[in-house]
């Protein structure tokens, strides 16, 4: 099953992650060296060093992992979800849901957990809303579900717009940084990695279902897979992924759409490769990009949203060429 | 023995009728091929047999058990169906496309074994698309895509086999050739092999029974050689039918108005 190209595929990632975590780990506004991060984490005391990697790096390079993580496994189950190859974790309004939301709680005044608490409310009941509406009675096909998607993605965008246009002076850039992707703020918490690895371990289990769902319904069902039951599954995956995601960091773009179809033209499509390569390579890029997103203008931070398009679409588009 | 079996069988598709009270015994050994003029509804009624979708009243049995009593997973080792047409969004190879055949076969945490591979390698063989096992789909001509889609079935291995028009796309030696192998891959499984097709040269050929779906209340069922006849072809396709006995048998020709 796996060719010599799938074990080099994930060497490459383990040691990549390995080492960009590592680097994230000593790279920031005050440098560390590979001595001191070792004492910090290992013997921790409380000089500044440690508290700055236990508190400030460490959480913070986790919640990059796992939000690259979650949305490059996102988009590579909507995609099979909705047949689309430009399907990506926020096509069905999970984050304008939680944008929404999150903007509605900012400018109420409200900040910490309020803001990740509204933002995982916003996109749930965006994903139960597209869920009930594209749903109808019984039939679900992939081009409603999108279309419904689509809409209400739609409308909370002009939500979205009016909040801005509403909002002034220095909750306006809080605002921006949140729509842009930011993990300046990001919290760890136990239940993003509970979902993350529970949803990997789910999707792993039904992942050669879905080489069948992805060459069409009736194909599927011909070969012993109820079409309807495991799409019920990949909406809730994906969307619960997306959601976390949204909740941790804001909308970090490009990660969910380009990472699987990066793996695609590095190995195929067999979703037991390219979910775990998705999901190690969604990882990596994040971090990478948060690595810079403190570095280049330092002490001053970029939306590390910003910083996985600027990364991701030359990769992308090589890797494209390269192909043709 | 009954393989398939539909009792008063009616199906409908968006209001237009396909079928009123069916009834049809397909046994083991046998090999039917469904005849209709353009949207009578032959996919519709191939589907029905699969059980894609519900009848609206009478029943089927496969292998003496109610179609719909079967777990699907089961089922789909014992009932193969080739579609129509086959669509590829995502690259795949077409190693990987065969491979999807095995799935009933295996447990979900179970990986293809090498004698899935060697099943799959041998179906390629079987269409003559070995040597392409590591291209892409999508670089496939219609032909060759229609081979890899009857590979796939082989590899599915079922008792009764369901085509969906086998020789689309296919020139004429891989229609004759490939018939032949799908028919003696039916026998060796002591199975039933039912196809819609549109060249009742083909169905006097290779099958044993017909089915001439003519309307909704008149579809007729029976022995090749009581049913395929010029005056029964004429009034399926509402157009003059000729004969001409030749070497390889008899032919059918459309004549002229």
């Amino acid at each position: 099953m796996f060719s010599s190209k799938h074990i080099y595929l994930f060497s490459v990632l383990v040691i990549s992650t390995i080492l960009i975590f590592i680097i994230s780990l000593l790279i920031g506004s005050v440098d560390i060296s590979t001595k001191q991060l070792l004492h910090a984490l290992w013997a921790p005391d409380d000089s500044l060093i440690s508290s700055i990697v236990l508190e400030l790096r460490l959480p913070r390079t986790i919640v990059g992992f796992m939000v690259g993580a979650m949305l490059a496994m996102a988009g590579a189950l909507m995609q099979v979800l909705l047949r689309n190859p430009l399907a990506e974790p926020y096509v069905l309004g999970v984050s304008g849901g939680a944008s929404a939301a999150v903007l509605i709680a900012m400018l109420s005044g409200l900040s910490g957990f309020w803001i990740s608490g509204s933002a995982f409310l916003g996109a749930m009941i965006s994903m139960l809303l597209v869920f009930g509406l594209a749903h109808g009675k019984g039939d679900w096909s992939p081009a409603r579900l999108l279309l419904t998607g689509v809409v209400i993605a739609a409308g909370w965008g002009a939500l979205i717009s009016l909040i801005l246009s509403i909002t002034q002076g220095t909750q306006l850039r809080g605002m921006l940084f949140w729509l842009m992707g930011d993990l300046s703020y990001a919290q760890y918490t136990h239940w993003a990695l509970i979902v993350l690895v529970v949803c990997l371990l789910v999707s792993m289990m039904i992942s050669r279902n879905l080489n069948i769902l992805a060459r069409g319904e009736l194909q599927a069902a011909t070969l012993g897979v109820s079409p309807k039951k495991i799409r019920y599954i990949v909406y809730f995956l994906s969307s619960l992924l997306a959601a976390t995601a949204v909740t941790l960091a804001g909308n970090v773009g490009f990660v969910g759409l380009i990472v699987p179809h990066a793996i695609r033209l590095m190995v195929g499509s067999d979703h037991r490769v390219l979910l775990p390569a998705a999901f190690l390579l969604g990882g990596c890029l994040v971090m990478l990009a948060d690595c810079l997103a403190r570095t280049i203008i330092a002490p001053q931070q970029l939306p590390v949203g910003v910083l996985t398009a600027i990364i991701g679409i030359p990769v992308f588009l090589i890797l494209l060429r390269r192909q043709s | 023995m009954n393989l398939l079996e539909a009792k008063l069988l009616t199906i409908s598709i968006a209001g237009k009728p396909i079928c009123n009270e069916l009834n049809i015994k397909m046994q083991r050994g046998q090999c039917w091929a469904i005849l209709g003029s353009n949207g009578a509804g032959k996919t519709t009624l191939l589907h029905t047999f699969a059980g894609l979708r519900a009848a609206d009243k009478g029943q089927i049995e496969f292998s003496g058990k109610l179609l719909e009593h079967w777990p699907r997973k089961l089922l789909s080792q014992k009932l193969g169906l080739l579609l129509q047409d086959s669509n590829d969004i995502f690259p795949s190879t077409v190693l990987e496309t065969v491979m999807i055949g095995r799935h009933p076969h295996l447990k979900f945490w179970e990986m293809e074994s090498q004698s899935d591979f060697e099943l799959a390698r041998k179906a390629l063989a079987d269409v003559s698309l070995e040597d392409v096992q590591h291209r892409q789909v999508n670089t496939l001509s219609g032909g060759e895509r229609r081979r890899l889609a009857i590979a796939t079935l082989l590899v599915q291995n079922p008792e009764l086999f369901l085509l969906d028009e086998p020789t689309n796309h296919l020139d004429m030696r891989y229609q004759i050739t490939l018939l032949e192998m799908l028919i003696a891959r039916a026998k060796y499984k002591d199975g039933t092999l039912c196809m819609v097709l549109h060249d009742a040269n083909l169905a006097r050929r290779f099958c044993t029974h017909i089915m001439l779906m003519i309307s909704p209340d008149d579809i007729v069922t029976g022995k090749i050689e009581d049913v395929l006849t010029e005056d029964n072809l004429a009034r399926l396709y509402q157009f003059p039918i000729k004969s001409v006995e030749t070497e390889s048998g008899r032919i059918f020709l459309p004549g002229a108005l």
